[in-house]
């Protein structure tokens, strides 16, 4: 009786000891995906925030045609917006378009350029941070 | 003397069964236990770094085959955007079947990755006014937009 019992508390010991492990170990594991997941909610809406731009003018020229309109701006807010993860709209509907670089920079100046017929447009650029900015130009 | 040794030998392996099996019980509760943490923990995070906007301007709505609405993926995780995946309401009805389509870049494969835009047409007559979509994934994140059709 004496030897089973010990042999069955040992048992049951090392056991519990080896499920609490694996039970932390898994706590550990999530709590650092969800700590990691908020850090990175946390960057998303300060870069949201922060997403700033101004438009600075736009040019028209003839091109066959069409016209190239370039609309310039100014990021003025204090994080990097990626034009080529951005989206233009035309009266509402998505246009493709160029950039005059892939990402602009704080404080930096940029252009997008998006062809099309003689007419007044409402323009609206869509960042990759979510923010948005609209202008209305005549062509 | 041989009667005491068998029945110590009786009460050993009945004491290991006993232990067999609370271990055995402990261990499958414990293995419960840590599928749950960490499933729940990875669906947590996902919906956590889900996010995305409707792009459109809220003025002109483009009209396609119907009232084309713009979903841009601003999270960090791409998420599905299918009949079956996304909800769309329009004030305060859903809108479902063959008057709702949602398509999404070629080769996405009905996945939305951070950045892509994905379109929904929905194919329903909208009077003249202010309306209200709202845009719903599968893991509850949800936007909302108040738009005017002219």
């Amino acid at each position: 009786m004496g030897f089973s019992y010990v042999a069955a508390v040992a048992i049951l010991l090392s056991s519990s000891l080896i499920f609490f492990g694996i039970i932390y170990s898994d706590y550990v594991h999530s709590e650092t995906q969800l700590s990691n997941a908020q850090n990175d909610q946390n960057k998303q809406m300060y870069d949201y925030i922060n997403s700033k731009v101004k438009i600075t003018g736009y040019n028209v020229s003839p091109y066959n045609s069409v016209y190239n309109v370039t609309i310039n701006m100014t990021n003025t807010g204090s994080i990097s917006l990626g034009l080529m993860n951005s989206n233009l709209l035309l009266n509402g509907s998505l246009v493709n378009f160029s950039y005059s670089a892939e990402y602009l920079f704080p404080m930096a100046n940029g252009s997008v350029t998006f062809q099309t017929g003689a007419g007044d447009y409402q323009v609206e650029i869509a960042f990759n941070t979510g923010y948005n900015v609209i202008t209305e130009v005549k062509v | 003397m041989a009667s005491i040794a068998t029945s110590e030998m009786i009460m050993f392996i009945a004491t290991m069964v006993l232990t067999a099996s609370v271990v055995g019980v402990l261990g499958g509760e414990t293995l419960h236990l840590s599928n749950s943490l960490t499933g729940s923990s990875a669906s947590a995070s996902a919906q956590i770094q889900t996010d995305f906007k409707i792009i459109n301007d809220p003025s002109q709505i483009p009209y396609d085959k119907g009232y084309v609405f713009y979903v841009k993926n601003t999270g960090q995780v791409g998420f599905d955007f299918t009949n079956n995946t996304v909800s769309t309401i329009i004030n305060g009805s859903i809108v479902t079947g063959s008057y709702i389509s949602y398509s999404t870049p070629v080769g996405a494969n009905g996945e939305l990755m951070p950045s892509q835009v994905g379109e929904i047409v929905v194919n329903v007559t909208l009077s003249p006014g202010y309306h209200t979509i709202v845009i719903t994934l599968n893991d509850g994140v949800t936007q909302q937009m108040v738009f005017e059709i002219d």
